[in-house]
């Protein structure tokens, strides 16, 4: 399976803000890749740099094997996006607004191929009103219709179902699906909400304060067998060095200097692992096995009671 | 690049609001037309008293080239703020709506982009001059007929034939095309920095503000700035008027103007390009 997005430690700075701090990852052909975190995570952020709109103070992106700076607009031409909100020409039609970024995108379609893209995301019936009376979710439709126009490869969609109503947001998932499944496209798709990616993700990454916390398949992810154990010990950093050493190294997590270590571990392994750090010499503080990415996501999110609202 | 270009006049054309520049310029023609055509003869005798006490003057004054001259005088002043009205929507009204990022996710260039924006707020320009000629030109000619053009100056009287006109609004025209190119640059260059159409339109009309009282101004610490202002340079199209025209002096400003607009628009794509889209 190639590779789609090839992110090597990324880093973006806002004068003295680290929104994306050494942030690598893959995304393969064919994932629904989902970007998990809270607000202010650095999602849309790492988007915007995929995207070109926001240039990275370190680190190189390639896409579908090409340099995003060197071949911006050979990728560009295989990517559709909505970045945010689905933000279009008001003043205009759904049909102009389509029409218009379809040639922007390269395709010279005909109307009714337009109206079919119209049709798909189902706001045909309302292709020639003034987009400024749609409502939320018909511009959100006719955002992704505007996305997916010039039929790219790799669909980028930052928090895709905000503003939704329940339908809304069920329609949409189901587009995805869609895309993913029976057109075998890419999607990249951020979100704040834990249940939104596991829904729509076969993989997934963890960002919190613009570092990556946790990455793999959300099935392994979500596996309720799997724990993440978080040891605090007395001497975190050196703790990490003495695992980082042992078998145990492939269940460590990377350290990002702050907080706990995090160790993925089934079930049946923590007395073994717990055994195992004290043979070590590891001055262990605590150690508090996490029952699900869940709480390991409403761990990370400060805005708790959202996301376990939006969860259950 | 054509496409591009299509596209950006597109937009700028389906704006109801580009559309009050086209009505306020012919409402204050027609209205100036209206009041010269009912009151004008009384208001001339009036203004050429000085120079009709020694001289006669023969002939139709009042004709369709003077009221054009007229027009010209009073609306090239305020036609700078219709101008930024579209030239500074550009790229700051675009971030405004949003679309601007979705604009810059598609294979196209930012220079491209930008070069586009500019060529679209510039034939805008164009189309509104144009449409100024039609009404101040044409129709003061179909309106008052034509006639020897006088044109009192401060220290002289200019008289020109009436075979001898009508080039010279054509270079008028042209010469003030390039003004308003160089303002239109200028609204296009602050659209780089803003998110919010009202700041480069207000700042537009106000560096044009402060700039013409400077160029104004007969004060020592300005006069070594005065000749690099381009407000200095605006009322260049008057040059066309004066007999012999002076064309030195004329390509000179013309030059100055052009160098503004170079620099305007390349600074605004060279922030552009570098630019993270964050709106």
């Amino acid at each position: 399976m190639a590779s789609i997005i090839r992110a090597r430690a990324l880093s973006k700075n806002f004068g003295d803000i680290k929104a994306v701090d050494d942030l690598s990852f893959t995304v393969e052909e064919g994932d629904v890749y989902g970007f998990l975190g809270q607000n202010g995570a650095g999602k849309s952020t790492t988007i915007r740099m995929l995207l070109d709109l926001v240039r990275p103070s370190a680190g190189d992106i390639e896409i579908m094997g090409m340099n995003l700076q060197r071949h911006r607009k050979e990728i560009l031409q295989q990517v559709g996006a909505i970045i945010e909100r689905p933000d279009l020409y008001g003043y205009l039609s759904g049909f102009e607004n389509i029409s218009l970024f379809a040639r922007l995108s390269g395709r010279q379609l005909r109307r009714e191929q337009l109206m079919q893209q119209l049709e798909k995301v189902g706001i045909a019936d309302r292709a020639n009103s003034k987009v400024r009376t749609y409502s939320q979710g018909m511009k959100q439709r006719l955002g992704l219709a505007v996305a997916l126009v010039h039929d790219p490869q790799l669909i980028i969609l930052d928090e895709p179902t905000n503003g939704l109503d329940p339908q809304g947001i069920a329609d949409i998932r189901q587009l995805i699906l869609h895309l993913s499944r029976d057109l075998k496209k890419t999607v990249l798709v951020s979100s704040h909400l834990l249940t939104e990616v596991e829904v729509l993700a076969n993989r997934m990454l963890i960002l919190d304060k613009g570092r990556k916390k946790v990455e793999g398949t959300v099935a392994d992810l979500l596996d309720p067998s799997k724990m993440v154990v978080e040891l605090q010990t007395i001497d975190n950093a050196a703790s990490f060095e003495i695992l980082n050493g042992t078998p145990w190294r492939e269940k460590l997590h990377p350290f990002t200097g702050l907080g706990a270590l995090l160790i993925s571990l089934d079930r049946e392994q923590v007395p073994a692992f717990t055994a195992s750090a004290v043979q070590l010499g590891i001055g262990i503080l605590s150690i508090q096995p996490r029952h699900s990415l869940e709480n390991y996501f409403l761990s990370l999110t400060a805005d708790a009671t959202h996301v376990h609202a939006a969860a259950n | 690049m054509y496409t591009l270009l299509q596209i950006e006049l597109f937009k700028i054309f389906k704006q109801p609001r580009t559309y009050i520049a086209f009505v306020a310029i012919a409402a204050i023609v027609l209205l100036i037309q209206l009041a010269l055509y009912v009151d004008g003869e009384k208001w001339l005798a009036f203004g050429m008293q000085p120079l009709t006490n020694s001289f006669t003057i023969e002939g139709k004054i009042l004709n369709g080239y003077l009221v054009c001259f007229f027009v010209l005088q009073t609306l090239l002043i305020h036609v700078p703020l219709l101008i930024a009205l579209v030239a500074g929507d550009m790229v700051a009204g675009e971030a405004n709506l949003g679309t601007l990022r979705l604009l810059v996710t598609k294979p196209i260039g930012r220079t491209r982009l930008m070069l586009a924006k500019f060529g679209a707020a510039w034939i805008y320009t164009l189309l509104l001059l144009f449409w100024m000629g039609i009404l101040a030109l044409l129709f003061s000619v179909a309106l008052f007929g034509t006639g020897d053009l006088i044109i009192l100056k401060s220290e002289e009287v200019v008289i020109l034939e009436r075979t001898d006109v009508l080039w010279r609004y054509f270079a008028a025209f042209g010469f003030a095309a390039l003004a308003m190119t160089a303002v239109a640059a200028l609204a296009f260059l602050l659209s780089v920095f803003a998110e919010n159409a009202i700041g480069p339109i207000v700042a537009t009309m106000s560096v044009v503000i402060v700039f013409t009282i400077l160029s104004t101004l007969d004060i020592p610490l300005f006069n070594a700035i005065k000749p690099w202002l381009f407000t200095s340079h605006m009322i260049g199209w008057k040059g066309f008027f004066d007999n012999p025209v002076h064309m030195h002096a004329i390509t000179k400003s013309a030059l100055i103007l052009i160098l503004h607009v170079i620099v305007f628009v390349g600074g605004a794509i060279f922030i552009f390009r570098r630019k993270d889209l964050l709106s």
